[in-house]
Formats: C-alpha cells, sequence, structure tokens
C-alpha cells in the first residue's frame, strides 16, 4: 500500500494531501515531525480513505507566514476540509497533530464526528511539565520520542547527520513547530478548561513510556473529554503509531469502526 | 579607525567539573546560577567599570558594552544600566552599547526611552547597537525566534520614527502597538544617536544594514580572518548592489586582543584566558545558538557549511591566534597584523577585547596600556589619510 501525493489551494496557501485507501474519509494530522506516510497509515488506509495534509511551512506546503498561534491552524484546518468538501469526518493527530485535533474538536464540533489522540500534546498538566524538545540534539531527541531509541525507525526518522533534503525538512519542521508552540511551551493554556466542549466520541491512545508528553496527559485529555477512552501500547514511547504500528492501528480502526 | 575598549564582564568563577562536559554541555541558559556568588559580583562589577573607565583616560575612542542573558561569558544582561553607570563617570569617549536585544522587549519604546536619557546625560556620547540577541537568549526569555527577525525590524522602525518625528502618533504594527508614541526626552543627536548592528552569520541583516536608508556599520564577532573577510564582502557587494561604495567605517570587527612584550610571553600570559573564553564561555549547542525560525533556511544551510569554523572547542591557541580568532602576540606582531589586517580588510572600527574570560585584572590593565600607547598611535597614523579621503 502506498499513497499518493496532490496539492490543493487552501485559501492561497498551496498545501500537500498524501491519501491512500478507499472507503469512508477519516482525517489524519501529523506531528511535529512533519508528514509521514508509513506502516501506521498503510493500515489505517486497509479500511479508510486516509486524507492526511502536510501542514503550513512543513514539506511542500506553503503559508506558514498566516500561522502564528495554534488558532491560526484551526482556521487553516477548517479551510482545507472546506476546500475538500468534507463536512464532517473523523480525525487522528499525533502528538502536535493531536493539540490541533483536540483544538478542533473544541471550537469546530460539527465537523468532527470521531477523535483519536496520539500522544497529543496540547495541554499544560500540573506537576508533569512536556519535556524541553528544542535544545535535543538528535541522540537526544531518539531517547526522548522512542521507547527503543535504537531501533531501526528511531534512527532512520531522527539521523545523526541527514542528507541536505532531510535537513531542509528538518529546519521547515523545527520552525513551523516552533512558530506555534515556542511559548506557551507546545501546550494552549486555556485548551484543558475547554475540552468538555468536545462531543465526538473519542480515543485517547498513549505510548506507555512516553518520555516527552507523559501519561499525566493523556489520562488529563480523558478525564476532560466526556466519555473517552483511554488505551495504552506497551513498550513505545512519544510515537507509538511509528514503533507498534500495527498494535496502534488495531486500537484505532476499531474505534474508528465501531 | 577608531579604538573601542570592549568588555564583557565575563563570570570567570566556573564549576571545578566543567571541563565535563556531558555534565555542563554549556555556558549558557542550562548552566545553573547557584554558580553566581553576590558578593565575588559586587567586586567584578567594580572592577570592570574601573577598567572601562580607565580606557578613556588611555585615548580610546569608546568603550563598548553588551547584553547577553543568564550566562556564564558576559554578566551584562542590562546594558543600558552599565552605560548609565558609565555616562556619568567619563566625559570624553564615545559609548558604545552593542547592542540592545531589540526582539526580546516587551516594548521597544523601553528602549527608544532609555537610549535617549544616556544620550542626553552624556551629551550625544551614545551608540545605540541594536541586535537579535542570539539563540540562546530565546530560549531564556521565551521570545520566538521565528519571530525574532520581523520584531526586531519593526522595533527599529518603532525607535527610529519615535527618535525623529515629533508626537504623539499611532504606531499599529504586528508585534507592538501604541496609539500614543511620544518619547521624552529626545536624543540628543541628531537625527538620532549612530546605531551599529553587531552581527553572527545572517545574510538578510548584513543587507539590511548595508541599504542606503540606513548604511549601519556591521560589525563581524568571533570569526576567522577568511569569514570576516566574505561577511566584509558580503556588506560591500551589498552597497554596490545599491549603487555606492561603503565605507571602511560602516565595518567593524570585535576580536580579543593581547600585548606583551614578546611573542611568546603573549602566549604564555593570554593563553588560558583566550581558551576560556573560546573553549568555555562560548561553550553551547548548536540548537542553542540557533534556534528553530532564527535564520532563514538558506543561511542555516551556509552555516552548517563552515560549522567546523565554529567549533571553537576544537581549536588549540595557535589555531585561533594564526586564523584571526584573536590578534595576539609581541607590539611589533600586534602592530603589524593589525595594519596587514586592516588594508586587507578594509574596515574602520576596532572593537577590541583586551579583558576576556578569566584575565586578572593587573594583566587587563598592562595589556590595555600597551596596546593603548604602542599599538593604537602608530595604526592611527597608518589609517589617517584613508579616512580623510573617505
Amino acid at each position: 500500500m502506498s499513497s499518493e501525493s496532490t496539492f490543493v489551494d487552501v485559501h492561497g496557501a498551496r498545501t500537500e494531501i498524501l491519501r491512500g485507501g478507499a472507503g469512508s474519509p477519516v482525517l489524519y494530522l501529523h506531528s511535529a515531525g512533519g508528514s509521514f506516510w508509513g506502516a501506521f497509515l498503510d493500515r489505517l488506509s486497509d479500511r479508510f480513505s486516509v486524507v492526511a495534509p502536510t501542514l503550513p511551512g512543513f514539506g511542500r506546503s506553503e503559508g506558514l507566514e498566516r500561522i502564528d498561534t495554534i488558532a491560526d491552524l484551526v482556521f487553516h484546518t477548517v479551510d482545507l476540509l472546506d476546500a475538500l468538501g468534507l463536512d464532517r469526518i473523523p480525525v487522528v493527530g499525533l502528538s502536535l497533530g493531536g493539540w490541533l485535533a483536540a483544538e478542533l474538536a473544541v471550537q469546530h464540533r460539527e465537523r468532527v464526528s470521531k477523535l483519536v489522540l496520539i500522544d497529543a500534546v496540547g495541554l499544560k498538566v500540573e506537576g508533569a511539565p512536556i519535556t524541553e524538545f528544542f535544545l535535543a540534539d538528535a541522540a537526544e531527541a531518539r531517547s526522548l520520542l522512542f521507547g527503543d531509541p535504537n531501533s531501526e525507525i528511531a534512527k532512520q526518522l531522527v539521523p545523526d547527520d541527514p542528507p541536505p533534503e532531510v535537513l531542509e525538512e528538518v529546519l521547515k519542521a523545527r520552525e513551523a513547530t516552533a512558530r506555534v508552540a515556542w511559548n506557551p511551551y507546545l501546550h494552549d493554556p486555556k485548551l484543558r478548561d475547554r475540552l468538555y466542549r468536545v462531543k465526538a466520541p473519542t480515543l485517547v491512545v498513549w505510548g506507555e513510556d512516553d518520555r516527552l508528553v507523559s501519561l499525566a496527559h493523556g489520562e488529563a485529555y480523558a478525564r476532560g473529554i466526556s466519555g473517552a477512552k483511554l488505551v495504552t501500547i506497551p513498550g513505545t514511547g512519544h510515537a507509538p503509531s511509528l514503533e507498534k504500528p500495527e498494535d496502534t492501528a488495531r486500537a484505532v480502526i476499531d474505534f474508528l469502526a465501531s | 579607525m577608531q579604538f573601542y575598549f570592549f568588555h564583557l564582564m565575563p563570570w570567570p568563577h566556573l564549576p571545578a567539573d566543567f571541563d565535563d562536559k556531558k555534565k555542563h554541555p554549556s555556558a549558557w541558559v542550562t548552566l545553573s546560577n547557584a554558580n553566581y556568588d553576590p558578593v565575588r559580583g559586587h567586586t567584578l562589577y567594580n572592577r570592570y567599570l574601573d577598567e572601562l573607565e580607565y580606557a578613556e583616560k588611555l585615548g580610546f575612542d569608546g568603550i563598548g558594552v553588551n547584553e547577553h542573558h543568564q550566562n556564564t561569558y558576559g554578566t551584562m544582561p542590562a546594558p543600558n544600566v552599565i552605560a548609565g553607570m558609565l555616562a556619568r563617570r567619563t566625559q570624553r569617549v564615545r559609548i558604545a552599547i552593542l547592542g540592545n536585544g531589540l526582539p526580546l522587549r516587551d516594548h521597544p519604546l523601553r528602549v527608544a526611552e532609555e537610549i535617549a536619557m544616556l544620550d542626553v546625560v552624556s551629551g550625544g556620547r551614545i551608540v545605540s547597537g541594536f541586535v537579535r540577541g542570539i539563540g540562546a537568549e530565546y530560549y531564556s526569555m521565551g521570545v520566538n525566534p521565528t519571530h525574532s527577525l520581523e520584531r526586531f525590524r519593526e522595533a527599529h522602525d518603532l525607535i527610529i520614527r519615535a527618535w525623529t518625528e515629533d508626537g504623539p502618533f499611532r504606531f499599529e504594527g504586528k508585534h507592538y502597538r501604541s496609539n500614543f508614541v511620544n518619547v521624552w526626552p529626545k536624543p540628543f543627536q541628531k537625527p538620532h544617536p549612530p546605531i551599529w548592528v553587531p552581527g553572527f552569520g545572517s545574510k538578510e541583516t548584513v543587507d539590511w544594514c548595508a541599504h542606503p536608508d540606513r548604511k549601519y556599520p556591521y560589525c563581524a564577532v568571533y570569526m576567522s580572518d577568511r569569514l570576516v573577510k566574505s561577511y566584509f564582502d558580503m556588506y560591500r557587494e551589498s552597497a554596490r548592489g545599491y549603487g555606492y561604495e561603503a565605507s571602511p567605517n560602516q565595518l567593524g570587527h570585535a576580536f580579543p586582543v593581547y600585548v606583551a612584550e614578546t611573542d611568546a610571553q603573549a602566549k604564555a600570559e593570554a593563553e588560558s584566558h583566550l581558551l576560556w573564553l573560546y573553549h568555555k564561555g562560548l561553550r553551547m549547542p548548536l540548537s542553542m545558538l540557533f534556534p528553530p525560525g532564527y535564520v532563514s533556511h538558506a543561511s542555516m544551510k551556509r552555516i552548517l557549511g563552515f560549522r567546523d569554523e565554529l567549533e571553537y572547542d576544537r581549536m588549540s591557541f595557535d589555531d585561533l591566534n594564526d586564523k584571526g580568532y584573536a590578534i595576539i602576540g609581541s607590539v611589533d606582531t600586534v602592530r603589524r597584523r593589525l595594519l596587514e589586517y586592516g588594508q586587507e580588510l578594509d574596515f574602520g572600527i576596532v572593537l577590541a577585547l583586551l579583558q576576556f574570560g578569566d584575565m586578572p585584572h593587573h594583566r587587563t590593565v598592562k595589556n590595555m596600556e600597551l596596546f593603548a600607547t604602542e599599538v593604537m598611535p602608530s595604526l592611527r597614523k597608518a589609517f589617517a589619510p584613508q579616512e580623510q579621503a573617505a
């Protein structure tokens, strides 16, 4: 299985969209690492038509000049749904994408039919601050992101000396992330108090050993969203969908198909 | 050629295990201020101020201070405070504040006010440096580095207007707003104090300085001869692109200088202090020096291309001294090298770091005296005709 890349104009910003699979559509929002189509989205696209936009400033998507806050990304995402003619859709988000998905479900609840948050940033949880990430070098980043920092996928996605084309992607991803997440650091101080507004059935998926955004954040999301279910994926860190794509996809597909 | 005595006010009392880079990856941001001792700090600040004041007696054209936050490299988070002390204790020298980190402030009108106050009190002796602050500052102060450049430009525009236009007027920018811009006092110098821009690695900044609306002197810092030359050439090229020839007075360079009786003695006396500066004071990971979006991707890739020239901790004393990261030697050597340097690089502003690292007071004074009496006069003479022509 693979994806195809298409482009759509979102309020003047050329936006890349990776698509794969068939069936009813699911919106996937990527992490701060940028757009990546791997085994997790392959599995998801076995059952659904996956629509995975690249957020502004990442990869080949333009429009970062209009983005200063997470609220701007929410507007962008709503414009994107309008441009694609998607009225109401299940939304799956990883990390930064999870934060965006949660904001979307809070602010535009009529657009989100189901919500899946995977190791989402976005909340401030007393006693469990999100670990400083921007200072990390490649080795430190691997140990923050992955349950097993020495795994092949860890080295592939966070290489020590990236070749020039990868370096370009890394620089873009860091800038696009910092734009909305430098201060307040990877969260929206008002989001937690507004989670009650989420009406979509919600699944919260968390890597059991997430050293960047601890499980306390997953529990806070699950507590804040009425009826939300929390599942943990053993043996994974901040990105269970990368480390255990089959297990993570099964949990997500079971929830979306139910 | 103009000569400035530039001080960083370093904090030399590092933890005993500071050479352990795993334990202490940085002298900035994360090195705990548990290592700061205000009783020692009291003595040190007053000693450093004495040195800056002494520079006037030795005939320097100016003295220089700067702004950095949360580090052992330089304990001057508020340079306008230091400049305020110097404004009343000196009578003749220019006081260069190199510079105020504009994007780091909540509101640039505060900088406009402080510089105007200093300029009025000093009778027009202020050189107002504007900087973005190095990347580390963005971790310390929480300012978003991806907004750094646009905040810098917007703050600059507001300050210049606040100094040169009669108020009150309204300013509505993206980052800063005021319905009543009406700065009291206005600066002593007209249209406003000279603006210098110390910079490090950004082509965008060089180009912006060279623009005919500004013609701001650009000051290179901690670079090899080769890199300094490439930045000065970049500036001259930008100027030519705008249809004029840049004068040497638009180019400055800040670097450590140490003069002694012989080359061997200079090395013996200065080596540990120079290595303190380059191996300890400037220690920080690249991710700290260049946070996300602090420079354009093109600039970042260019910088990574000469990364080995920024890895100071791999350089020996001889590497640093031979490649121009410092000029250290006998009177004859320093005189000759500065002469060649001035001719080769064609720059007019020398920002001499005559105290660096953990250099003690007696050595600093000796260095200042030798430089001022044995080196400065001959260089002034050598470069005088060129200045008259310019």
